[in-house]
Protein backbone atom coordinates (compact mmCIF):
# COMPACT_ATOMS: atom_id res chain seq x y z
CA UNK A 1 0.00 0.00 0.00
CA UNK A 2 2.84 2.32 0.89
CA UNK A 3 4.43 1.64 -2.52
CA UNK A 4 1.25 2.63 -4.35
CA UNK A 5 0.96 5.81 -2.32
CA UNK A 6 4.56 6.67 -3.16
CA UNK A 7 3.93 5.99 -6.87
CA UNK A 8 0.86 8.20 -6.78
CA UNK A 9 2.85 11.03 -5.20
CA UNK A 10 5.60 10.71 -7.79
CA UNK A 11 3.12 10.75 -10.70
CA UNK A 12 1.07 13.63 -9.35
CA UNK A 13 3.27 16.45 -10.72
CA UNK A 14 3.18 14.82 -14.17
CA UNK A 15 -0.59 14.63 -14.28
CA UNK A 16 -1.45 18.31 -14.38
CA UNK A 17 -0.54 21.37 -16.31
CA UNK A 18 -1.81 24.53 -17.88
CA UNK A 19 -1.03 26.69 -20.86
CA UNK A 20 -1.86 30.01 -22.46
CA UNK A 21 -1.22 30.65 -26.14
CA UNK A 22 -1.85 33.51 -28.52
CA UNK A 23 -1.97 33.36 -32.32
CA UNK A 24 -2.26 36.41 -34.52
CA UNK A 25 -2.81 36.86 -38.24
CA UNK A 26 -1.76 40.09 -39.97
CA UNK A 27 -1.14 43.40 -38.28
CA UNK A 28 -3.88 45.11 -36.21
CA UNK A 29 -5.92 47.63 -38.20
CA UNK A 30 -5.08 51.20 -37.22
CA UNK A 31 -8.12 53.25 -36.30
CA UNK A 32 -6.29 56.51 -36.94
CA UNK A 33 -5.93 55.47 -40.58
CA UNK A 34 -9.49 54.24 -40.93
CA UNK A 35 -10.88 57.61 -39.82
CA UNK A 36 -9.05 59.19 -42.76
CA UNK A 37 -11.18 57.19 -45.19
CA UNK A 38 -14.06 58.92 -46.92
CA UNK A 39 -16.27 58.56 -49.97
CA UNK A 40 -14.55 59.63 -53.18
CA UNK A 41 -11.03 58.49 -52.31
CA UNK A 42 -9.33 56.75 -55.22
CA UNK A 43 -8.08 53.20 -54.91
CA UNK A 44 -4.52 54.53 -55.27
CA UNK A 45 -5.04 56.86 -52.30
CA UNK A 46 -6.44 53.97 -50.27
CA UNK A 47 -3.44 51.82 -51.18
CA UNK A 48 -1.11 54.54 -49.99
CA UNK A 49 -3.02 54.86 -46.72
CA UNK A 50 -3.62 51.20 -45.87
CA UNK A 51 -1.35 49.12 -48.08
CA UNK A 52 -2.53 46.13 -50.08
CA UNK A 53 -5.75 44.34 -49.12
CA UNK A 54 -5.96 40.68 -48.14
CA UNK A 55 -8.77 39.96 -50.58
CA UNK A 56 -10.35 41.62 -53.60
CA UNK A 57 -13.86 40.66 -54.66
CA UNK A 58 -14.87 41.73 -58.15
CA UNK A 59 -18.47 42.98 -58.19
CA UNK A 60 -19.16 43.41 -61.87
CA UNK A 61 -17.54 46.73 -62.81
CA UNK A 62 -17.08 47.50 -59.13
CA UNK A 63 -14.98 45.86 -56.43
CA UNK A 64 -14.64 45.34 -52.69
CA UNK A 65 -11.42 45.07 -50.70
CA UNK A 66 -10.97 43.30 -47.37
CA UNK A 67 -8.40 44.06 -44.66
CA UNK A 68 -8.33 41.90 -41.53
CA UNK A 69 -6.44 40.92 -38.42
CA UNK A 70 -7.30 37.95 -36.18
CA UNK A 71 -6.25 37.23 -32.62
CA UNK A 72 -6.85 33.84 -30.99
CA UNK A 73 -6.22 33.18 -27.31
CA UNK A 74 -6.30 29.64 -25.93
CA UNK A 75 -6.45 28.65 -22.31
CA UNK A 76 -5.91 25.08 -21.18
CA UNK A 77 -5.92 23.36 -17.83
CA UNK A 78 -5.31 19.65 -17.27
CA UNK A 79 -5.92 17.78 -14.04
CA UNK A 80 -5.20 14.05 -14.30
CA UNK A 81 -7.27 12.91 -17.30
CA UNK A 82 -9.54 15.95 -17.56
CA UNK A 83 -8.64 18.91 -19.75
CA UNK A 84 -10.52 22.19 -19.95
CA UNK A 85 -9.85 24.19 -23.08
CA UNK A 86 -11.11 27.59 -24.18
CA UNK A 87 -10.42 29.15 -27.58
CA UNK A 88 -11.44 32.74 -28.23
CA UNK A 89 -10.98 34.22 -31.71
CA UNK A 90 -11.78 37.85 -32.41
CA UNK A 91 -11.10 39.97 -35.44
CA UNK A 92 -10.51 43.44 -36.84
CA UNK A 93 -12.16 43.80 -40.26
CA UNK A 94 -12.44 46.53 -42.83
CA UNK A 95 -14.33 46.26 -46.12
CA UNK A 96 -14.05 48.96 -48.76
CA UNK A 97 -16.45 49.18 -51.71
CA UNK A 98 -15.30 50.95 -54.88
CA UNK A 99 -17.58 52.14 -57.68
CA UNK A 100 -16.97 51.64 -61.40
CA UNK A 101 -14.71 54.73 -61.41
CA UNK A 102 -12.45 53.20 -58.77
CA UNK A 103 -13.64 55.65 -56.14
CA UNK A 104 -14.54 54.65 -52.59
CA UNK A 105 -18.33 54.47 -52.34
CA UNK A 106 -18.87 52.82 -48.95
CA UNK A 107 -16.87 51.19 -46.19
CA UNK A 108 -17.40 49.49 -42.85
CA UNK A 109 -15.04 48.56 -40.05
CA UNK A 110 -15.25 46.30 -36.99
CA UNK A 111 -12.40 46.40 -34.49
CA UNK A 112 -12.76 43.57 -31.96
CA UNK A 113 -9.48 41.65 -32.05
CA UNK A 114 -8.29 43.21 -28.80
CA UNK A 115 -11.33 41.79 -26.97
CA UNK A 116 -10.03 38.21 -27.28
CA UNK A 117 -9.59 36.78 -23.78
CA UNK A 118 -7.73 34.11 -21.86
CA UNK A 119 -10.45 32.54 -19.73
CA UNK A 120 -11.44 29.03 -18.70
CA UNK A 121 -14.45 27.58 -20.55
CA UNK A 122 -16.90 27.92 -17.68
CA UNK A 123 -16.19 31.63 -17.22
CA UNK A 124 -18.60 34.02 -18.96
CA UNK A 125 -16.95 35.71 -21.89
CA UNK A 126 -18.35 38.17 -24.45
CA UNK A 127 -21.82 37.70 -22.97
CA UNK B 1 -4.22 0.53 -6.59
CA UNK B 2 -7.09 2.24 -8.46
CA UNK B 3 -5.61 5.64 -7.73
CA UNK B 4 -2.19 4.59 -9.01
CA UNK B 5 -3.70 3.14 -12.20
CA UNK B 6 -5.72 6.30 -12.76
CA UNK B 7 -2.69 8.48 -12.27
CA UNK B 8 -0.59 6.33 -14.57
CA UNK B 9 -3.19 6.53 -17.33
CA UNK B 10 -3.50 10.23 -16.85
CA UNK B 11 0.21 10.85 -16.85
CA UNK B 12 0.68 8.94 -20.09
CA UNK B 13 -2.33 10.63 -21.72
CA UNK B 14 -3.86 7.27 -22.72
CA UNK B 15 -7.34 8.44 -21.88
CA UNK B 16 -8.77 11.89 -21.74
CA UNK B 17 -11.92 13.81 -21.07
CA UNK B 18 -11.87 17.27 -22.52
CA UNK B 19 -14.31 20.10 -21.99
CA UNK B 20 -13.91 22.58 -24.83
CA UNK B 21 -15.41 25.93 -25.66
CA UNK B 22 -14.76 27.74 -28.93
CA UNK B 23 -15.80 31.35 -29.40
CA UNK B 24 -15.38 32.70 -32.91
CA UNK B 25 -16.23 36.36 -33.45
CA UNK B 26 -19.10 38.36 -32.05
CA UNK B 27 -22.60 38.32 -33.57
CA UNK B 28 -24.03 41.56 -34.92
CA UNK B 29 -26.37 43.54 -32.71
CA UNK B 30 -29.87 42.45 -33.70
CA UNK B 31 -31.39 45.76 -32.60
CA UNK B 32 -29.31 47.50 -35.27
CA UNK B 33 -31.01 45.37 -37.94
CA UNK B 34 -34.37 46.89 -37.07
CA UNK B 35 -33.16 50.25 -38.38
CA UNK B 36 -32.55 48.84 -41.86
CA UNK B 37 -35.40 49.17 -44.34
CA UNK B 38 -35.48 47.15 -47.58
CA UNK B 39 -35.90 49.46 -50.56
CA UNK B 40 -34.66 52.48 -48.60
CA UNK B 41 -31.42 51.71 -46.77
CA UNK B 42 -28.28 51.68 -48.88
CA UNK B 43 -25.02 49.81 -48.46
CA UNK B 44 -23.24 52.67 -46.66
CA UNK B 45 -26.05 52.93 -44.10
CA UNK B 46 -26.00 49.19 -43.47
CA UNK B 47 -22.22 49.18 -43.00
CA UNK B 48 -22.46 52.13 -40.63
CA UNK B 49 -25.01 50.22 -38.51
CA UNK B 50 -23.52 46.74 -38.58
CA UNK B 51 -19.80 47.27 -39.16
CA UNK B 52 -17.71 45.28 -41.59
CA UNK B 53 -19.28 42.06 -42.87
CA UNK B 54 -17.52 38.71 -42.77
CA UNK B 55 -18.26 37.95 -46.41
CA UNK B 56 -18.98 39.90 -49.59
CA UNK B 57 -20.33 37.98 -52.56
CA UNK B 58 -21.13 38.96 -56.12
CA UNK B 59 -24.58 38.05 -57.41
CA UNK B 60 -25.82 38.12 -60.94
CA UNK B 61 -26.57 41.48 -62.58
CA UNK B 62 -24.19 43.69 -60.55
CA UNK B 63 -26.10 42.99 -57.35
CA UNK B 64 -24.27 41.87 -54.21
CA UNK B 65 -24.71 40.04 -50.92
CA UNK B 66 -22.95 40.62 -47.63
CA UNK B 67 -22.99 38.29 -44.64
CA UNK B 68 -22.40 38.54 -40.91
CA UNK B 69 -21.78 35.45 -38.83
CA UNK B 70 -20.30 34.16 -35.60
CA UNK B 71 -20.39 30.91 -33.67
CA UNK B 72 -19.64 29.41 -30.32
CA UNK B 73 -19.90 25.84 -29.22
CA UNK B 74 -18.95 23.93 -26.13
CA UNK B 75 -19.12 20.39 -24.86
CA UNK B 76 -17.37 17.32 -23.63
CA UNK B 77 -15.13 15.02 -25.60
CA UNK B 78 -14.22 11.69 -24.05
CA UNK B 79 -11.89 9.17 -25.64
CA UNK B 80 -8.46 7.67 -25.96
CA UNK B 81 -5.53 9.54 -27.37
CA UNK B 82 -1.77 9.58 -27.28
CA UNK B 83 -1.60 13.34 -27.54
CA UNK B 84 -4.00 15.63 -25.74
CA UNK B 85 -3.34 18.51 -28.13
CA UNK B 86 -4.19 16.56 -31.28
CA UNK B 87 -7.14 17.98 -33.15
CA UNK B 88 -6.91 21.37 -31.51
CA UNK B 89 -6.69 23.89 -34.30
CA UNK B 90 -6.76 27.52 -33.28
CA UNK B 91 -6.12 28.98 -36.71
CA UNK B 92 -8.86 31.11 -38.16
CA UNK B 93 -10.57 29.68 -41.23
CA UNK B 94 -13.12 31.55 -43.34
CA UNK B 95 -14.44 28.28 -44.78
CA UNK B 96 -15.16 26.99 -41.30
CA UNK B 97 -16.73 30.30 -40.37
CA UNK B 98 -19.16 30.07 -43.28
CA UNK B 99 -19.93 26.41 -42.59
CA UNK B 100 -20.62 26.74 -38.87
CA UNK B 101 -21.93 30.26 -38.40
CA UNK B 102 -25.42 31.45 -37.84
CA UNK B 103 -26.01 35.01 -38.86
CA UNK B 104 -27.51 37.28 -41.46
CA UNK B 105 -27.25 37.67 -45.22
CA UNK B 106 -28.20 41.04 -46.68
CA UNK B 107 -29.02 41.22 -50.39
CA UNK B 108 -28.51 44.45 -52.33
CA UNK B 109 -29.71 45.34 -55.82
CA UNK B 110 -27.54 46.73 -58.62
CA UNK B 111 -27.73 50.24 -57.07
CA UNK B 112 -26.61 48.76 -53.75
CA UNK B 113 -30.00 49.37 -52.14
CA UNK B 114 -31.06 46.82 -49.53
CA UNK B 115 -33.43 44.18 -50.94
CA UNK B 116 -33.80 41.76 -48.04
CA UNK B 117 -32.34 40.43 -44.80
CA UNK B 118 -32.27 36.68 -44.10
CA UNK B 119 -31.33 34.90 -40.88
CA UNK B 120 -29.97 31.39 -40.53
CA UNK B 121 -26.94 29.22 -41.16
CA UNK B 122 -24.64 31.10 -43.54
CA UNK B 123 -23.86 27.96 -45.54
CA UNK B 124 -27.56 27.52 -46.27
CA UNK B 125 -28.25 31.17 -46.98
CA UNK B 126 -25.24 31.49 -49.29
CA UNK B 127 -26.47 28.73 -51.60
CA UNK B 128 -29.65 30.60 -52.46
CA UNK B 129 -27.99 32.88 -55.01
CA UNK B 130 -25.29 32.57 -57.64
CA UNK B 131 -21.89 33.88 -56.61
CA UNK B 132 -18.36 33.94 -57.95
CA UNK B 133 -15.29 32.82 -55.96
CA UNK B 134 -13.01 35.50 -54.45
CA UNK B 135 -9.66 36.40 -56.00
CA UNK B 136 -6.56 36.29 -53.82
CA UNK B 137 -4.09 39.16 -53.93
CA UNK B 138 -0.46 38.09 -54.03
Amino acid sequence: MRTFALAALLLLPLAQGCFLTRDTTNQPLQEERIVQLGPGLSSAEVLELLGGPMEVVQLGRRSAWRYDHQRTKRTGLTLFVVTALNTDTQEDRLWLFFNEYDRLAAFGSTLQASSSEWVLPWVDSHE
Amino acid sequence: MILACGLALGASSCVKAQYERHIVLEPVQTDELQHLVPGESDLAQCLARLGAPNFVWERSGDSIAIAYGAYRHQGWQVGASVNVTRGVNASFDYGELEALSRGYVLLFDERWKLESVSEGLLRDLSTKFERTPPQSVE
